[in-house]
């Protein structure tokens, strides 16, 4: 799907992608790469410039019928101030004629607060209270759009826990900047640069095509131990007082360096492996 | 469809009707006109004020102040009190949505635009005629204690005022969606209504009798149909959330 906005801004360039039934996948992206536009585009907000849009094997277009088996955590909404908690859920149900409000409203801790107004919520139980309306229908796919951006760090990793519960089950499909929380809740992962996918992989196919990187410490000048790597026909890299490495199996190659290090009178006195994270992938990807 | 539109019409209903400001701004406007202004008139006719005649084009003669009172000042206070509320309304429910991002909640949940526009639309319409019929019938009241109106006079009145809250929801409706923001929507709401009262003068003061009034009912439906089909057929999502 392409999407150009009114005074040209092409937010998505024949962009083209499936998530497999079961499937916990994350839109990773810079900022203006096209994540909430997609989220948009499947929730039927946004229709594409070019191309379609289908959804558990239907196309979008607004309809109702396949609406009903997605819910979604839309990205800081505002709230209506006027009604309570259990009068949004009960909205809820009775657009999709399924869920119970009470039920629902307890396993995500908002049972003493049903008859509460939602400007009276804080921000944390604000988004519980999304959480739970996009899963109160048992819907077969989620759609989360940064579903934990703006929050304290107490309320996020509350939101990420009930996440983890939520995510058992339906497919998913979570865009986030926060690249902890994606590898923690997604096993696949799209990367998105100005409106193309550049990457769409599970995230542990992804780490196995990236090497660990290994940090030596040693006492003195970084660049002498940086030096000697050379010597030893390796390339590292200064970071801080560490120098780094990638090796493609470091855990046979470390114990020979090390010793050949020691025994030059290198004072070597960390020396660690760090597997790739995903925010290493990420930023590999997006930099090429 | 039915289902939805019952909770997303109830949904309406509840913001509004719990808005004090609301309650009391729709209040306001048809209060001033059908009570305070027409009770002012009639105190005026009967303690002898204004006993000048005055010449109007459709009588090719000059009339009295009361004759000026039944067919000219009596429907313009009802069209002014029947335009203002829903139009106002109609931009705050739908641009006030927007603007506090709660229609995103919306968009997440199994309906269409037309679901939305049509909730939105039914409480407005509900809610100022629920405010503007009694506030008009105590007008009828008033007028009819003094003997200044006939009953064919006052239905064709309902009938102008049932005509104007509907192309003043209408045109509302379509602003909201086809305006950016607020205040361009105001602005452009005030150019919609504004001649509105104009033309309905002049149509007064050409046309003889009732006449005017029904001619007046007659101009004000059509609009209210044309501004309602215009608006219902360009309710989208994308107009909703500002993204067109």
């Amino acid at each position: 799907m392409t999407k150009i906005f009114p005074g040209g801004v092409r937010a998505l360039d024949s962009t083209s992608f499936a998530i497999l039934p079961g499937e916990r996948c994350c839109l990773l992206g810079p900022n203006g790469a096209g994540k909430t536009t997609i989220i948009r585009m499947l929730e039927g907000a946004l229709r594409p410039t070019e191309g379609s849009v289908c959804l558990l094997g239907e196309p979008v277009s607004g309809s109702v019928q396949v609406k009903r088996r997605i819910g979604v955590v839309p990205q800081s909404p505002g709230l209506y101030p006027d009604l309570t908690v259990r009068e949004y859920l009960t909205l809820v149900r009775r657009l999709y004629r399924r869920g119970s409000v009470e039920g629902t409203a307890v396993e995500y801790g908002l049972g003493r607060l049903l008859d509460r107004r939602l400007a009276a919520l804080s921000g944390g139980y604000a988004r519980r209270l999304l959480v739970a309306a996009a899963v109160l229908p048992g819907p077969d796919l989620l759609l989360l759009d940064e579903p934990t951006v703006g929050l304290d760090p107490i309320a996020a990793a509350e939101i990420r826990e009930l996440l983890g519960t939520a995510m058992n089950g339906p497919s998913v499909l979570m865009s986030t900047h926060n690249l902890r929380e994606a590898e923690q809740l997604c096993d696949t992962v799209i990367i998105l640069r100005e409106g193309k996918v550049l990457v769409k992989e599970r995230i542990e196919a992804l780490r196995s095509q990236s090497s660990p990187r290994v940090f030596f410490g040693a006492g003195g000048s970084p660049s002498r131990l940086k030096s000697a790597l050379s010597d030893r026909g390796i390339d590292g890299a200064i970071q801080g007082n560490e120098v780094w490495f990638s090796a493609a199996e470091p855990r046979r190659v470390v114990p020979g360096l090390l010793r050949s290090l020691l025994a030059d009178g290198l004072d070597v006195y960390e020396c660690r492996i760090v597997e790739p994270t995903l925010e290493d992938l990420f930023l590999e990807v997006v930099r090429a | 469809m039915r289902d939805r539109l019952r909770a997303l019409l109830q949904k309406e209903a509840r913001q509004i009707t719990r808005s004090r400001r609301t309650v009391v701004a729709a209040l306001t406007v048809p209060t001033l006109m059908l009570v305070v202004v027409t009770l002012g008139d009639i105190l005026a006719l009967k303690i002898g004020f204004g006993s000048h005649r005055i010449y109007l084009l459709s009588s090719a003669r000059s009339v009295s102040p009361e004759t000026l009172l039944r067919h000219f000042s009596l429907p313009i206070l009802v069209t002014i009190s029947s335009l203002v509320t829903p139009s106002i309304l109609m931009g705050d429910v739908l641009l006030g949505e927007r603007e506090r991002r709660t229609l995103e909640l919306l968009v997440a949940l199994p309906i269409t635009a037309l679901d939305v526009v049509l909730a939105k639309l039914g409480a407005v319409l509900g809610f100022a005629l629920s405010v503007t019929i009694p506030v008009f019938l105590l007008n009828v009241a008033i007028v009819s204690l003094f003997g200044y109106a006939t009953p064919l006079q006052e239905a064709a009145l309902g009938g102008l005022l049932l005509a104007a809250v509907l192309y003043s929801a209408g045109s509302g409706l379509l602003v909201a969606l086809l305006a950016g923001e607020p205040r361009a929507a105001n602005i452009v709401s005030g150019l919609v209504l504004g001649p509105v009262v104009p033309v309905e003068g002049l149509i007064l003061t050409v046309v003889p009798g009732n006449g005017a009034i029904i001619l007046s009912v007659a101009v004000l439906g059509v609009l209210a149909v044309g501004v309602l089909f215009w608006s219902l057929s360009s309710a989208s999502f994308e107009r909703l959330v500002g993204a067109l």
